[in-house]
Protein backbone atom coordinates (compact mmCIF):
# COMPACT_ATOMS: atom_id res chain seq x y z
CA UNK A 1 0.00 0.00 0.00
CA UNK A 2 1.34 3.32 -0.61
CA UNK A 3 -0.94 6.75 -0.30
CA UNK A 4 -0.03 10.03 -1.27
CA UNK A 5 -1.96 11.27 1.36
CA UNK A 6 -2.45 9.87 5.04
CA UNK A 7 -5.77 8.80 6.60
CA UNK A 8 -8.79 7.20 4.78
CA UNK A 9 -7.90 5.75 1.57
CA UNK A 10 -9.31 8.26 -0.84
CA UNK A 11 -9.33 5.94 -3.87
CA UNK A 12 -10.39 2.66 -1.78
CA UNK A 13 -13.97 2.52 -3.73
CA UNK A 14 -12.36 2.03 -7.03
CA UNK A 15 -10.19 -0.41 -5.86
CA UNK A 16 -13.02 -2.47 -4.63
CA UNK A 17 -14.99 -1.60 -8.08
CA UNK A 18 -12.06 -2.64 -9.91
CA UNK A 19 -11.54 -5.88 -8.02
CA UNK A 20 -15.63 -6.53 -8.50
CA UNK A 21 -15.12 -6.20 -12.00
CA UNK A 22 -12.06 -7.69 -12.71
CA UNK A 23 -13.39 -10.59 -14.43
CA UNK A 24 -15.73 -9.00 -16.25
CA UNK A 25 -14.91 -7.79 -19.98
CA UNK A 26 -16.62 -4.73 -19.87
CA UNK A 27 -18.88 -2.44 -17.55
CA UNK A 28 -21.02 0.41 -18.01
CA UNK A 29 -22.83 2.45 -15.36
CA UNK A 30 -24.58 5.62 -15.53
CA UNK A 31 -26.56 7.26 -13.23
CA UNK A 32 -28.30 10.57 -13.64
CA UNK A 33 -30.44 12.21 -16.36
CA UNK A 34 -31.82 10.02 -19.23
CA UNK A 35 -31.81 11.60 -22.49
CA UNK A 36 -32.78 10.52 -26.24
CA UNK A 37 -29.12 12.01 -27.99
CA UNK A 38 -27.27 9.29 -25.19
CA UNK A 39 -28.94 6.82 -27.45
CA UNK A 40 -26.83 6.38 -30.06
CA UNK A 41 -24.30 6.81 -27.48
CA UNK A 42 -24.50 3.89 -25.06
CA UNK A 43 -24.37 1.89 -28.65
CA UNK A 44 -21.40 3.20 -29.76
CA UNK A 45 -19.61 2.19 -26.34
CA UNK A 46 -21.49 -0.98 -26.45
CA UNK A 47 -19.65 -1.94 -29.81
CA UNK A 48 -16.45 -0.44 -28.43
CA UNK A 49 -17.03 -3.06 -25.93
CA UNK A 50 -17.04 -5.75 -29.21
CA UNK A 51 -19.68 -8.71 -27.77
CA UNK A 52 -18.11 -11.84 -29.51
CA UNK A 53 -17.51 -11.42 -33.54
CA UNK A 54 -20.49 -12.13 -34.78
CA UNK A 55 -22.23 -9.50 -36.39
CA UNK A 56 -25.64 -10.66 -35.74
CA UNK A 57 -24.95 -10.98 -32.07
CA UNK A 58 -24.33 -7.71 -32.12
CA UNK A 59 -26.71 -6.16 -33.47
CA UNK A 60 -29.04 -7.85 -31.13
CA UNK A 61 -27.43 -6.53 -28.46
CA UNK A 62 -27.25 -3.32 -29.87
CA UNK A 63 -31.37 -3.35 -30.25
CA UNK A 64 -31.93 -4.53 -27.04
CA UNK A 65 -29.50 -2.01 -25.36
CA UNK A 66 -31.65 0.73 -27.28
CA UNK A 67 -34.87 -0.53 -26.25
CA UNK A 68 -33.97 -0.58 -22.76
CA UNK A 69 -32.89 3.10 -22.38
CA UNK A 70 -36.11 3.72 -24.58
CA UNK A 71 -37.87 2.09 -22.17
CA UNK A 72 -36.77 4.78 -19.24
CA UNK A 73 -36.54 7.71 -21.22
CA UNK A 74 -40.50 7.20 -22.44
CA UNK A 75 -41.64 6.77 -18.29
CA UNK A 76 -39.46 10.00 -17.42
CA UNK A 77 -41.07 11.82 -20.13
CA UNK A 78 -44.43 10.47 -19.07
CA UNK A 79 -43.97 12.29 -15.41
CA UNK A 80 -41.63 15.01 -16.39
CA UNK A 81 -43.51 16.98 -14.07
CA UNK A 82 -41.22 15.76 -10.86
CA UNK A 83 -37.88 16.36 -12.28
CA UNK A 84 -36.53 13.30 -10.60
CA UNK A 85 -38.44 11.26 -12.24
CA UNK A 86 -36.44 11.27 -15.83
CA UNK A 87 -33.67 10.15 -13.71
CA UNK A 88 -32.32 6.47 -13.43
CA UNK A 89 -29.64 3.79 -13.84
CA UNK A 90 -28.45 2.12 -16.42
CA UNK A 91 -25.75 -0.01 -16.95
CA UNK A 92 -24.71 -3.26 -18.80
CA UNK A 93 -21.82 -5.98 -18.05
CA UNK A 94 -20.08 -8.08 -20.84
CA UNK A 95 -18.82 -11.60 -19.10
CA UNK A 96 -18.05 -14.92 -19.93
CA UNK A 97 -22.00 -15.92 -19.47
CA UNK A 98 -23.11 -13.35 -21.50
CA UNK A 99 -24.54 -9.53 -22.08
CA UNK A 100 -26.74 -8.49 -18.75
CA UNK A 101 -28.37 -5.01 -18.82
CA UNK A 102 -29.85 -3.63 -15.98
CA UNK A 103 -31.85 -0.61 -15.41
CA UNK A 104 -33.53 1.05 -12.53
CA UNK A 105 -35.66 3.84 -13.15
CA UNK A 106 -38.91 5.28 -11.24
CA UNK A 107 -42.40 4.76 -11.97
CA UNK A 108 -45.60 6.02 -10.58
CA UNK A 109 -47.31 3.78 -7.69
CA UNK A 110 -50.02 3.56 -9.49
CA UNK A 111 -48.62 2.46 -12.79
CA UNK A 112 -47.40 -0.61 -10.61
CA UNK A 113 -49.96 -2.75 -11.48
CA UNK A 114 -50.20 -2.17 -14.97
CA UNK A 115 -46.83 -2.92 -15.49
CA UNK A 116 -46.44 -5.62 -12.88
CA UNK A 117 -49.23 -7.62 -14.79
CA UNK A 118 -47.48 -6.74 -18.26
CA UNK A 119 -44.25 -8.55 -17.14
CA UNK A 120 -46.24 -11.43 -15.56
CA UNK A 121 -47.91 -11.76 -18.71
CA UNK A 122 -44.95 -11.86 -20.66
CA UNK A 123 -42.88 -13.94 -18.65
CA UNK A 124 -45.52 -16.75 -18.88
CA UNK A 125 -45.55 -17.10 -22.77
CA UNK A 126 -43.27 -18.94 -25.53
CA UNK A 127 -42.17 -17.32 -28.23
CA UNK A 128 -44.94 -18.12 -30.40
CA UNK A 129 -47.38 -16.66 -27.89
CA UNK A 130 -45.53 -13.92 -27.67
CA UNK A 131 -45.14 -12.83 -31.26
CA UNK A 132 -48.59 -12.95 -30.71
CA UNK A 133 -49.21 -10.68 -28.22
CA UNK A 134 -46.77 -8.46 -29.95
CA UNK A 135 -49.05 -8.38 -33.09
CA UNK A 136 -52.17 -7.76 -31.25
CA UNK A 137 -50.43 -4.86 -29.67
CA UNK A 138 -49.22 -3.66 -32.48
CA UNK A 139 -52.81 -3.26 -33.99
CA UNK A 140 -54.08 -1.65 -30.23
CA UNK A 141 -51.76 0.72 -30.01
CA UNK A 142 -52.80 2.63 -32.98
CA UNK A 143 -55.42 3.61 -31.48
CA UNK A 144 -53.98 5.06 -28.48
CA UNK A 145 -51.63 8.16 -27.59
CA UNK A 146 -48.68 6.28 -25.91
CA UNK A 147 -46.79 4.78 -28.62
CA UNK A 148 -45.04 1.62 -27.22
CA UNK A 149 -46.58 0.84 -24.26
CA UNK A 150 -45.56 -2.53 -23.64
CA UNK A 151 -44.22 -3.50 -26.75
CA UNK A 152 -40.60 -2.36 -25.64
CA UNK A 153 -40.69 -4.96 -23.19
CA UNK A 154 -42.29 -7.79 -25.60
CA UNK A 155 -40.07 -6.96 -27.71
CA UNK A 156 -37.01 -7.30 -25.09
CA UNK A 157 -37.96 -10.76 -24.04
CA UNK A 158 -38.37 -11.89 -28.04
CA UNK A 159 -35.49 -11.04 -28.81
CA UNK A 160 -32.85 -11.89 -25.51
CA UNK A 161 -34.96 -15.38 -25.59
CA UNK A 162 -34.83 -14.75 -21.72
CA UNK A 163 -37.49 -13.77 -19.15
CA UNK A 164 -37.03 -10.27 -17.63
CA UNK A 165 -35.89 -10.39 -14.46
CA UNK A 166 -37.51 -7.38 -12.29
CA UNK A 167 -38.42 -6.12 -8.69
CA UNK A 168 -40.15 -3.20 -7.91
CA UNK A 169 -38.75 -0.67 -4.61
CA UNK A 170 -41.47 1.47 -3.00
CA UNK A 171 -39.51 4.24 -1.81
CA UNK A 172 -42.26 7.09 -1.60
CA UNK A 173 -45.72 7.16 -1.47
CA UNK A 174 -46.86 7.90 -5.02
CA UNK A 175 -42.89 6.53 -6.16
CA UNK A 176 -41.56 2.94 -6.84
CA UNK A 177 -38.26 2.16 -8.39
CA UNK A 178 -38.66 -0.34 -11.39
CA UNK A 179 -35.61 -2.85 -11.20
CA UNK A 180 -35.39 -4.77 -14.70
CA UNK A 181 -32.54 -6.81 -16.07
CA UNK A 182 -32.59 -8.03 -19.64
CA UNK A 183 -30.18 -10.75 -20.29
CA UNK A 184 -28.51 -12.05 -23.25
CA UNK A 185 -26.66 -15.19 -22.52
CA UNK A 186 -23.73 -16.39 -24.67
CA UNK A 187 -25.08 -20.23 -25.27
CA UNK A 188 -27.74 -21.72 -24.08
CA UNK A 189 -25.58 -24.05 -21.32
CA UNK A 190 -24.90 -20.70 -19.73
CA UNK A 191 -26.27 -19.77 -16.28
CA UNK A 192 -28.33 -17.39 -15.63
CA UNK A 193 -27.67 -14.45 -12.89
CA UNK A 194 -29.15 -12.45 -11.34
CA UNK A 195 -27.83 -8.93 -10.69
CA UNK A 196 -31.15 -7.43 -9.44
CA UNK A 197 -29.56 -6.96 -6.00
CA UNK A 198 -26.03 -6.19 -7.07
CA UNK A 199 -27.21 -3.38 -9.44
CA UNK A 200 -28.65 -1.64 -6.59
CA UNK A 201 -25.41 -2.30 -4.80
CA UNK A 202 -23.58 -0.93 -7.46
CA UNK A 203 -25.74 1.65 -7.46
CA UNK A 204 -24.73 2.56 -3.58
CA UNK A 205 -20.86 2.21 -4.35
CA UNK A 206 -21.22 5.05 -6.99
CA UNK A 207 -23.97 7.30 -5.32
CA UNK A 208 -21.73 7.30 -2.40
CA UNK A 209 -18.47 8.53 -4.57
CA UNK A 210 -20.48 10.88 -5.67
CA UNK A 211 -20.00 9.15 -9.29
CA UNK A 212 -22.37 9.64 -12.49
CA UNK A 213 -20.46 7.44 -14.21
CA UNK A 214 -18.69 4.42 -14.16
CA UNK A 215 -16.70 2.64 -17.13
CA UNK A 216 -14.48 -0.67 -16.80
CA UNK A 217 -13.33 -2.27 -20.04
CA UNK A 218 -10.88 -1.62 -22.90
CA UNK A 219 -9.42 1.99 -23.15
CA UNK A 220 -8.55 2.44 -26.51
CA UNK A 221 -9.77 5.37 -28.49
CA UNK A 222 -12.85 3.91 -29.70
CA UNK A 223 -14.08 3.44 -26.30
CA UNK A 224 -13.54 6.51 -25.17
CA UNK A 225 -14.84 8.77 -27.93
CA UNK A 226 -18.46 7.58 -26.98
CA UNK A 227 -18.04 8.17 -23.32
CA UNK A 228 -16.77 11.51 -23.77
CA UNK A 229 -19.68 12.62 -25.47
CA UNK A 230 -21.98 11.35 -22.79
CA UNK A 231 -19.37 13.46 -20.15
CA UNK A 232 -20.29 16.57 -22.26
CA UNK A 233 -23.57 16.48 -22.35
CA UNK A 234 -24.30 15.20 -18.76
CA UNK A 235 -21.54 18.09 -17.17
CA UNK A 236 -23.10 20.79 -19.43
CA UNK A 237 -26.57 19.59 -18.37
CA UNK A 238 -25.74 21.44 -15.18
CA UNK A 239 -25.03 25.11 -15.69
CA UNK A 240 -22.12 26.76 -15.93
CA UNK A 241 -21.44 24.63 -18.53
CA UNK A 242 -18.80 25.18 -21.30
CA UNK A 243 -15.54 25.72 -19.55
CA UNK A 244 -16.51 22.91 -17.02
CA UNK A 245 -17.14 20.54 -19.86
CA UNK A 246 -14.11 21.26 -21.91
CA UNK A 247 -11.62 20.40 -18.82
CA UNK A 248 -13.69 17.18 -17.93
CA UNK A 249 -13.39 16.17 -21.47
CA UNK A 250 -9.61 17.50 -21.75
CA UNK A 251 -8.53 15.95 -18.94
CA UNK A 252 -10.49 12.63 -19.16
CA UNK A 253 -8.78 12.20 -22.75
CA UNK A 254 -5.02 13.00 -21.72
CA UNK A 255 -5.20 11.12 -18.01
CA UNK A 256 -7.09 8.04 -20.41
CA UNK A 257 -4.53 8.09 -22.94
CA UNK A 258 -1.72 8.49 -20.42
CA UNK A 259 -2.84 5.61 -18.79
CA UNK A 260 -2.95 3.26 -22.08
CA UNK A 261 0.86 4.11 -22.58
CA UNK A 262 1.67 2.90 -19.33
CA UNK A 263 -1.08 -0.02 -19.18
CA UNK A 264 0.02 -3.73 -19.58
CA UNK A 265 -1.64 -5.45 -22.53
CA UNK A 266 -3.56 -8.26 -22.71
CA UNK A 267 -2.40 -11.10 -24.85
CA UNK A 268 -4.83 -9.60 -27.61
CA UNK A 269 -3.32 -5.93 -27.26
CA UNK A 270 -6.07 -4.69 -25.15
CA UNK A 271 -5.70 -1.60 -22.80
CA UNK A 272 -8.07 -2.22 -19.90
CA UNK A 273 -8.54 0.19 -17.10
CA UNK A 274 -11.67 1.51 -15.07
CA UNK A 275 -12.64 5.44 -14.47
CA UNK A 276 -15.14 6.98 -12.44
CA UNK A 277 -16.76 10.68 -13.29
CA UNK A 278 -18.35 12.68 -10.46
CA UNK A 279 -19.19 15.52 -8.80
CA UNK A 280 -19.68 17.37 -5.64
CA UNK A 281 -21.27 20.44 -4.99
CA UNK A 282 -17.99 22.84 -6.06
CA UNK A 283 -15.96 20.25 -7.88
CA UNK A 284 -15.83 17.80 -10.32
CA UNK A 285 -13.88 14.71 -10.22
CA UNK A 286 -11.90 11.92 -12.52
CA UNK A 287 -11.16 8.91 -10.73
CA UNK A 288 -8.88 6.34 -13.13
CA UNK A 289 -7.05 3.00 -12.43
CA UNK A 290 -5.53 0.67 -14.60
CA UNK A 291 -3.26 -2.92 -14.33
CA UNK A 292 1.14 -1.89 -14.38
CA UNK A 293 3.75 -3.96 -13.65
CA UNK A 294 6.67 -3.21 -10.71
CA UNK A 295 8.78 -1.04 -13.53
CA UNK A 296 5.84 1.53 -14.26
CA UNK A 297 5.14 1.68 -11.00
CA UNK A 298 8.01 2.89 -9.53
CA UNK A 299 8.10 5.54 -12.72
CA UNK A 300 5.15 6.80 -12.13
CA UNK A 301 5.61 6.54 -8.11
CA UNK A 302 8.68 9.26 -9.02
CA UNK A 303 7.12 11.06 -11.78
CA UNK A 304 4.08 11.96 -9.91
CA UNK A 305 5.44 12.84 -6.45
CA UNK A 306 7.95 15.11 -8.43
CA UNK A 307 5.17 16.77 -9.77
CA UNK A 308 2.65 16.89 -7.22
CA UNK A 309 5.55 18.69 -5.40
CA UNK A 310 5.58 21.69 -7.99
CA UNK A 311 3.23 25.03 -7.46
CA UNK A 312 0.93 25.90 -10.18
CA UNK A 313 3.31 28.50 -11.55
CA UNK A 314 6.01 25.81 -11.67
CA UNK A 315 3.85 23.17 -13.45
CA UNK A 316 3.46 25.90 -16.18
CA UNK A 317 7.35 26.60 -16.58
CA UNK A 318 7.74 23.26 -16.98
CA UNK A 319 5.43 22.37 -19.51
CA UNK A 320 6.69 25.16 -21.66
CA UNK A 321 10.42 23.52 -20.93
CA UNK A 322 9.05 20.38 -21.70
CA UNK A 323 7.26 21.14 -24.72
CA UNK A 324 10.48 22.97 -26.11
CA UNK A 325 12.01 19.58 -25.33
CA UNK A 326 9.69 17.47 -26.63
CA UNK A 327 10.42 18.44 -30.49
CA UNK A 328 14.06 17.43 -30.19
CA UNK A 329 12.83 13.90 -28.71
CA UNK A 330 13.55 10.71 -31.51
CA UNK A 331 10.47 9.28 -29.23
CA UNK A 332 7.59 11.11 -30.51
CA UNK A 333 4.81 8.94 -28.40
CA UNK A 334 5.87 9.65 -25.19
CA UNK A 335 6.79 13.73 -24.79
CA UNK A 336 5.79 13.47 -21.05
CA UNK A 337 3.67 16.29 -21.43
CA UNK A 338 0.20 14.16 -20.36
CA UNK A 339 1.00 14.11 -16.99
CA UNK A 340 2.17 17.48 -16.49
CA UNK A 341 -1.12 18.76 -18.01
CA UNK A 342 -2.78 16.50 -15.49
CA UNK A 343 -1.52 17.83 -12.33
CA UNK A 344 -1.64 21.43 -13.71
CA UNK A 345 -5.55 20.92 -14.64
CA UNK A 346 -6.41 19.28 -11.19
CA UNK A 347 -6.58 22.32 -9.56
CA UNK A 348 -8.25 20.99 -6.74
CA UNK A 349 -6.16 17.94 -6.07
CA UNK A 350 -4.08 14.91 -7.22
CA UNK A 351 -4.44 11.85 -4.86
CA UNK A 352 -2.98 8.69 -6.23
CA UNK A 353 -1.84 5.00 -4.86
CA UNK A 354 -0.43 1.67 -5.81
CA UNK A 355 -2.02 -1.78 -4.57
CA UNK A 356 -0.42 -5.14 -5.38
CA UNK A 357 -3.17 -7.60 -7.28
CA UNK A 358 -0.82 -10.74 -8.34
CA UNK A 359 3.22 -11.09 -8.55
CA UNK A 360 4.49 -8.16 -10.77
CA UNK A 361 0.68 -6.58 -11.27
CA UNK A 362 -0.15 -3.49 -9.28
CA UNK A 363 -3.65 -0.99 -9.94
CA UNK A 364 -2.57 2.50 -10.17
CA UNK A 365 -5.31 4.40 -9.06
CA UNK A 366 -5.07 8.32 -9.44
CA UNK A 367 -8.04 10.88 -8.68
CA UNK A 368 -7.93 14.59 -10.02
CA UNK A 369 -10.47 17.18 -8.73
CA UNK A 370 -11.15 20.18 -10.38
CA UNK B 1 1.31 28.58 -60.81
CA UNK B 2 2.40 27.37 -57.70
CA UNK B 3 5.05 24.16 -57.21
CA UNK B 4 3.23 22.65 -54.99
CA UNK B 5 -0.55 21.45 -54.32
CA UNK B 6 -2.92 22.40 -51.88
CA UNK B 7 -3.35 20.44 -48.63
CA UNK B 8 -6.88 18.74 -47.59
CA UNK B 9 -7.32 16.44 -45.21
CA UNK B 10 -10.99 15.82 -43.97
CA UNK B 11 -12.49 16.34 -40.27
CA UNK B 12 -12.83 12.81 -38.49
CA UNK B 13 -14.17 12.42 -34.65
CA UNK B 14 -10.89 12.96 -33.06
CA UNK B 15 -8.80 14.99 -36.14
CA UNK B 16 -9.02 18.42 -37.39
CA UNK B 17 -9.47 19.77 -40.76
CA UNK B 18 -6.79 20.99 -42.09
CA UNK B 19 -6.79 23.07 -45.31
CA UNK B 20 -3.92 24.86 -47.00
CA UNK B 21 -4.29 26.64 -49.78
CA UNK B 22 -1.11 28.07 -50.95
CA UNK B 23 -2.63 30.24 -54.05
CA UNK B 24 -4.55 32.18 -51.61
CA UNK B 25 -2.26 31.81 -48.61
CA UNK B 26 -4.21 30.59 -46.20
CA UNK B 27 -3.14 27.67 -44.08
CA UNK B 28 -6.18 26.73 -41.69
CA UNK B 29 -6.95 23.94 -39.10
CA UNK B 30 -10.01 23.32 -37.58
CA UNK B 31 -11.65 21.30 -35.45
CA UNK B 32 -10.80 19.14 -32.23
CA UNK B 33 -7.53 16.96 -32.27
CA UNK B 34 -7.42 13.98 -29.32
CA UNK B 35 -5.92 10.88 -31.71
CA UNK B 36 -3.91 7.91 -29.20
CA UNK B 37 -0.38 8.49 -31.85
CA UNK B 38 -0.57 12.27 -32.92
CA UNK B 39 2.63 11.16 -34.99
CA UNK B 40 0.91 9.52 -37.55
CA UNK B 41 -1.80 12.20 -38.22
CA UNK B 42 0.94 15.30 -37.82
CA UNK B 43 3.99 13.91 -39.66
CA UNK B 44 2.31 14.35 -43.56
CA UNK B 45 1.64 18.12 -42.19
CA UNK B 46 4.82 19.19 -40.89
CA UNK B 47 6.29 17.09 -44.13
CA UNK B 48 3.94 19.43 -46.37
CA UNK B 49 4.80 22.70 -43.87
CA UNK B 50 8.52 21.45 -44.63
CA UNK B 51 8.14 21.38 -48.20
CA UNK B 52 5.86 24.54 -48.33
CA UNK B 53 9.04 26.89 -46.63
CA UNK B 54 11.82 25.35 -48.63
CA UNK B 55 9.88 25.92 -52.10
CA UNK B 56 7.82 29.57 -51.24
CA UNK B 57 9.15 32.47 -52.41
CA UNK B 58 7.88 34.57 -49.56
CA UNK B 59 4.57 35.51 -50.39
CA UNK B 60 2.32 36.18 -47.25
CA UNK B 61 1.15 33.22 -45.60
CA UNK B 62 -1.87 33.35 -43.19
CA UNK B 63 -1.94 30.26 -40.59
CA UNK B 64 -5.50 30.40 -39.25
CA UNK B 65 -6.67 27.88 -35.95
CA UNK B 66 -9.68 27.19 -34.22
CA UNK B 67 -9.39 24.06 -32.44
CA UNK B 68 -12.17 23.35 -29.57
CA UNK B 69 -9.58 21.25 -28.02
CA UNK B 70 -6.49 18.62 -28.65
CA UNK B 71 -4.21 16.86 -26.30
CA UNK B 72 -0.86 17.22 -25.18
CA UNK B 73 0.56 14.87 -27.96
CA UNK B 74 -1.25 17.10 -30.74
CA UNK B 75 0.09 19.74 -28.90
CA UNK B 76 3.25 18.92 -29.30
CA UNK B 77 2.79 18.25 -32.61
CA UNK B 78 1.78 21.75 -33.07
CA UNK B 79 4.28 23.41 -31.58
CA UNK B 80 6.74 21.69 -33.56
CA UNK B 81 4.75 23.35 -37.00
CA UNK B 82 5.22 26.38 -35.42
CA UNK B 83 8.64 26.11 -34.67
CA UNK B 84 9.77 25.00 -38.29
CA UNK B 85 7.87 28.32 -39.62
CA UNK B 86 9.44 30.61 -36.90
CA UNK B 87 13.04 29.12 -38.15
CA UNK B 88 12.34 29.36 -41.35
CA UNK B 89 13.14 32.20 -43.96
CA UNK B 90 9.49 33.91 -43.53
CA UNK B 91 9.52 37.63 -41.90
CA UNK B 92 7.03 38.15 -39.17
CA UNK B 93 4.86 40.13 -41.68
CA UNK B 94 5.36 37.55 -44.32
CA UNK B 95 4.17 34.93 -41.95
CA UNK B 96 1.30 35.25 -39.74
CA UNK B 97 -0.86 33.15 -37.13
CA UNK B 98 -4.25 33.48 -36.12
CA UNK B 99 -5.16 31.95 -32.71
CA UNK B 100 -8.97 31.93 -32.98
CA UNK B 101 -10.68 31.44 -29.96
CA UNK B 102 -14.42 31.45 -28.83
CA UNK B 103 -14.02 34.58 -25.90
CA UNK B 104 -15.06 32.17 -22.59
CA UNK B 105 -13.20 29.39 -24.19
CA UNK B 106 -10.47 29.43 -21.13
CA UNK B 107 -8.58 26.43 -22.20
CA UNK B 108 -8.47 27.40 -25.49
CA UNK B 109 -7.30 30.75 -24.23
CA UNK B 110 -4.48 29.27 -22.28
CA UNK B 111 -2.86 27.12 -24.69
CA UNK B 112 -3.00 29.90 -27.48
CA UNK B 113 -1.27 32.14 -24.60
CA UNK B 114 1.26 29.48 -24.12
CA UNK B 115 1.96 28.94 -27.60
CA UNK B 116 2.76 32.74 -28.06
CA UNK B 117 5.04 32.85 -25.22
CA UNK B 118 7.47 30.32 -26.43
CA UNK B 119 7.15 31.63 -30.22
CA UNK B 120 8.99 34.24 -31.73
CA UNK B 121 6.22 34.64 -34.36
CA UNK B 122 3.78 37.00 -35.44
CA UNK B 123 1.09 35.24 -33.56
CA UNK B 124 -2.25 36.89 -32.51
CA UNK B 125 -5.31 35.73 -30.32
CA UNK B 126 -8.40 36.69 -31.68
CA UNK B 127 -11.15 36.10 -29.18
CA UNK B 128 -14.33 35.72 -31.45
Amino acid sequence: MDHSSTGIHPLLALFDLYLKFRSQQSVFCYRGVFNEEFTSTIIDISEGANFRSEINVNRKVSFLLVECFQNIIKHGENHSEVQERSEGIFSYRLGPNGFIINSINPILQQDKPTLKHLVDEINSKDSKELKELYIRKLSENQLTEKGGAGLGLIELARKSGQKLLYQFEDVREDISLFHQQVTFLSNEEAPMENLLEDTGTLDNMLALEDAFLMYKGDFSQKSILPILSIVEQNVSAEGKVKNTTRKVAHLLVELLQNISKHSEEDETGRKEGIFLIGKTRDSVFIECGNEINEREMHFLKEKLSYLTSLSTSELVSLHKTAMKASIKFENKYKSGLGLIEVVKGAEKGVVYSFEKLDTDKFLFAIKISF
Amino acid sequence: MSLIDNLHIAQTEDTPEVYFDVQAGRFRITGRSLPENAYVFYRPILEYVSNFLGINKKSPVEMEFKMDYFNSSSGRFIFELLTMIEESKFGKTDFRVIWNVDVDDELMIEKGEELQSLLDLSFEIKKL
